[in-house]
């Protein structure tokens, strides 16, 4: 349940579905008013907004929180908001990310790019308030459902829009310097949505267009896998915003294989594998070996880079039987290889990207709608809440208050819960 | 302590002196590993520059990957140097509370008791602007690109006097640049900071270098306004680095502190009157006349847009490389290397003259051959130039003939043994 530092926010599977069965009466989403059955005692803009429960964590000190706008009089067809909330104390050099984050997610406009709907500071907690993307990040969905790595046509819708955003964003200046399966949100309506841009640089320095820039991201070793070696390598020929293609690239092997490239390897050994390694690869029956010729290795240090580089994996041997079974088409192979070519000058741009084949593919009408993949997909049984809150009267939000103080708790970070438990909305 | 310094001194070890005759056949070379050495969380790479004080070495923090330099001082070389244990010591307090983008940034200090040895762990600077005017055939930039740099250094030195802090010495070998040209004040060793409460900026010492210090240090006058010596360097150093030339020389310390201390001084002729009236106004031998910093930033020079109309001095090749890589890259190869390689050339870890000569005159011949048909195709595995060159064209080449065994196993480019 960890939810990786810099992704955005965890929503697990039975949260979501509680989210629907809810719904289900009249289905859209229904609004619940907290202000009636609460004294609105809330803090400046804080009052606008429902707080219904916290269903996870995000970065090291943040606590995501659920929540609806109040509209006066009028409670139907609300849409839930995510409301990122962050203890100033906590963090210290990330203010200013997150002012960055802020800003470029009110400046920029792209229906790819997550938006920021309000933002407040309370006290000591910075408010983020975003639309509620409900299936969560890519990573969590290989996470609970594609454990081996998603259909192909899913990955090329994915991947398209992606696309789409990052043309957006390097035709705006922009170097996102972070894109990965947790920084693609997902929502059932098919609507795909690149976050963390508290990692984006901006190309344009003094009104000049920077061929290269040089700048090395505070907080590299979070995004290690997906960085483009030209940005690790930190020389003076500095990086470009075809960095981003590069980690574009290992996404893909992400979302294809289920795990991405690097992963678990020591950070200097990642390095010399991705400066000098093969290019990593997405797994199917023509890039794994046929079970005989698989050298399994059992004394293998965990740098020898097999697979690259993806040894300390527990599950390997399952993982690359299932890639075994499966067949990928040509043109992703050729779509991947391109992206992670070591030199920037030889990726294609982003542009140039979505004319390519693969991402063309999904156009045609022979394939159906990606997103029925997503639906489609066995659900594997779902843990029930013993106790349900039903939402919609106090002892809910109690429950959910306690819920989340516990669910704090067993992150054992006193200090956080501490603060969510002084942090009250609810009398 | 002294009698171990001495290189003569062998009877203490029962070795008596006297001089062997060996033949050239009977030296056996050992090829250089590249060990891996960690000091703390860090990667040491190769040398990056020596002073009088010691080296200063490439590192890599290996949890962020982040490229730094380490200053590795020596107790032993520190004591020889007047004043060296309180400078460097000066020099740690001051920069760990400074914080400005032209200033360096001194990210952590390590001691070795067992060693005696100080580690200085520094954001990496790529190059200084002495050793990029030395790489210039004229000895200095084009206009734009010096007016750069000097607006950089008026920046930070305004930061250092707004806390109080004297540099001392300006200079160029003291102003460095990391990959993106940002221009970074190093070497706070002889600067003074001012107290707190001081009513003025009067100094009474300086350690500086001769060829930069002002009229009323050549003199030798008691006491000198500190902040007007930062201004007259930063002129010399402007002078310096957009003409090529120094504003005053003399063939020893003597004469070159007569001429500053008469402060009489010549502005080449192809110095424009803007720059050659702020050269005058901050080379100025009343420093109660010359130029403040505000001055200097309010001068018409300064404030001016510099046309690019001459191409910039990059910055030059280091051992051959043009980029400037990361030279840790090597030492983290052999440590991570797996041993099988290792088995492989064991035995030609150790080599004779005669085999050095032998492998010359086979590479002259490979280039020989090669040069002759250059068109025909690339050389096979298993000669000298596949082994040596390990170059990516070839090993990709030879990954893609035999995809599987190329994924698997990464090559140890650079750790390829000249057979």
């Amino acid at each position: 349940m960890s939810c990786c530092p810099g992704c955005w926010c965890r929503i697990t599977y039975y949260q979501r579905h509680e989210m629907a069965t809810s719904d289900q009466s009249d289905g859209c989403n229904q609004e619940v008013d907290v202000a009636k059955n609460d004294s609105s005692k809330g803090v400046g803009q804080l009052e606008s907004y429902n707080i219904i429960k916290s269903f996870g964590q995000c970065f090291d000190s943040g606590v995501v929180l659920l929540a609806t706008k109040k509209v006066s009089h009028q409670s139907d067809s609300q849409s839930f908001l995510a409301l990122r909330k962050y203890n100033l104390e906590d963090c210290h050099k990330e203010i200013c990310r997150f002012l960055k984050e802020i800003w470029l997610m009110r400046n920029l406009s792209h229906e790819n790019l997550l938006t920021c709907v309000d933002s407040f500071v309370i006290g000591h907690s910075l408010c983020i308030v975003t639309p509620l993307v409900d299936y969560g990040s890519a990573l969590d969905l290989i996470q609970t459902h594609f454990s081996n790595g998603f259909p192909e046509v899913v990955i090329a819708g994915i991947l398209r829009d992606v696309l789409h955003a990052l043309v957006y964003l390097h035709s705006k200046g922009y170097i996102h310097r972070s894109v990965k399966a947790s920084h693609i949100l997902i929502s059932s309506k098919g609507q795909v949505l690149l976050t963390g841009l508290r990692d984006a640089y901006c190309i344009v320095e003094k009104g000049r267009w920077q061929t290269a820039v040089f700048d090395y991201p505070i907080d590299a070793e979070q995004n290690f896998c997906w960085l483009s070696p030209e940005v690790l390598q930190q020389n003076l020929r500095g990086y470009c915003e075809k960095s981003d293609i590069y980690s574009l690239g290992i996404t893909a092997c992400e979302l294809a294989n289920g795990v991405a490239p690097f992963v678990d390897l020591p950070s200097t050994q990642l390095l010399i594998n991705k400066l000098n390694g093969p290019p990593p690869q997405i797994w199917d029956c023509t890039t794994v070996p046929p079970p005989e010729h698989r050298i399994v290795l059992p004394n293998q240090p965990a740098d020898s880079g097999v697979f690259d580089g993806v040894t300390a994996c527990s599950n390997i041997d399952a993982r690359l039987e299932a890639a075994y079974q499966r067949t990928f088409s040509r043109s992703f192979h050729r779509f991947t290889m391109l992206c992670v070519q070591l030199d920037p000058g030889l990726r294609p741009g982003s542009t140039q990207l979505l004319k390519h084949p693969f991402i063309q593919s999904i156009r045609k009408g022979s394939i159906v709608n990606w997103l029925e993949y997503l639906t489609m997909v066995p659900i594997p049984t779902i843990p029930k809440l013993s106790k349900s809150p039903t939402l919609g009267n106090e002892q809910a939000f109690q429950n959910a208050e306690l819920e989340s103080a516990t669910y704090i708790h067993d992150k054992e970070d006193q200090h956080l819960s501490q603060d969510s438990i002084a942090w009250d909305f609810y009398d | 302590m002294e009698k171990m310094d001495d290189p003569f001194n062998l009877e203490d070890d029962g070795l008596m002196p006297f001089i062997h005759r060996i033949s050239s056949e009977q030296i056996i070379y050992k090829s250089k590993k590249n060990q891996c050495k960690f000091i703390g969380k860090y990667v040491m790479g190769d040398l990056l520059g020596e002073g009088s004080y010691g080296k200063v070495k490439e590192v890599l923090d290996t949890e962020t990957l982040c490229r730094k330099a380490v200053k590795i001082l020596k107790r032993r070389k520190l004591r020889r140097i007047p004043n060296g244990e309180q400078n460097v010591e000066r020099e740690i307090k001051l920069l760990q509370m400074l914080n400005h983008k032209n200033v360096i940034r001194l990210y952590e200090v390590m001691h070795n008791e067992e060693k005696q040895k100080m580690y200085l762990i520094f954001e990496y600077c790529v190059s200084g602007l002495q050793e990029l005017i030395d790489s210039t055939p004229l000895k200095k930039f084009p206009i734009w690109q010096a007016h750069g740099y000097f607006c950089q250094l008026i920046d930070g030195l305004e930061y250092l006097h707004s806390q109080g802090i004297i540099h001392k010495d300006i200079k160029p070998s003291n102003l460095l640049l990391t990959t993106d040209g940002m221009l970074k004040i190093s070497d706070l060793g002889v600067a003074e900071a001012l107290d707190m409460f001081a009513v003025d900026d009067l100094c009474q010492t300086s350690q500086g270098s001769p060829a930069f210090q002002p009229p009323e240090i050549a003199n030798g006058l008691d006491s000198f306004p500190g902040f007007k010596v930062d201004v007259w360097s930063s002129g010399v150093t402007l002078f310096n680095i957009a003409t090529g030339k120094y504003p005053f020389e003399g063939d020893n310390i003597f004469k070159l502190f007569e001429k500053i201390g008469e402060g009489v001084f010549e502005i080449p002729e192809e110095v424009d009157e803007l720059l050659g009236d702020l050269l005058k106004g901050m080379l100025h031998k009343d420093p109660y006349l010359r130029f403040s910093l505000p001055e200097v930033q309010h001068h018409g020079w300064f404030i001016k847009r510099h046309p690019r109309n001459e191409p910039s001095v990059r910055i030059p090749p280091l051992r051959g490389d043009e980029s400037r890589n990361m030279t840790v890259l090597k030492y983290l190869e052999s440590h991570h290397g797996n041993n099988s390689d290792e088995d492989d050339c064991s035995d030609s870890h150790y080599f004779t003259e005669h085999d050095l000569t032998a492998q010359r005159l086979q590479q002259e011949l490979q280039q020989h051959m090669q040069q002759q048909n250059s068109r025909s195709a690339p050389s096979s595995p298993g000669t000298v130039a596949a082994a040596v060159g390990a170059s990516s064209t070839d090993t990709r080449r030879s990954r893609r003939r035999d995809r599987w065994r190329g994924t698997f196993r990464i090559r140890k480019l650079s750790a390829c043994k000249q057979s």
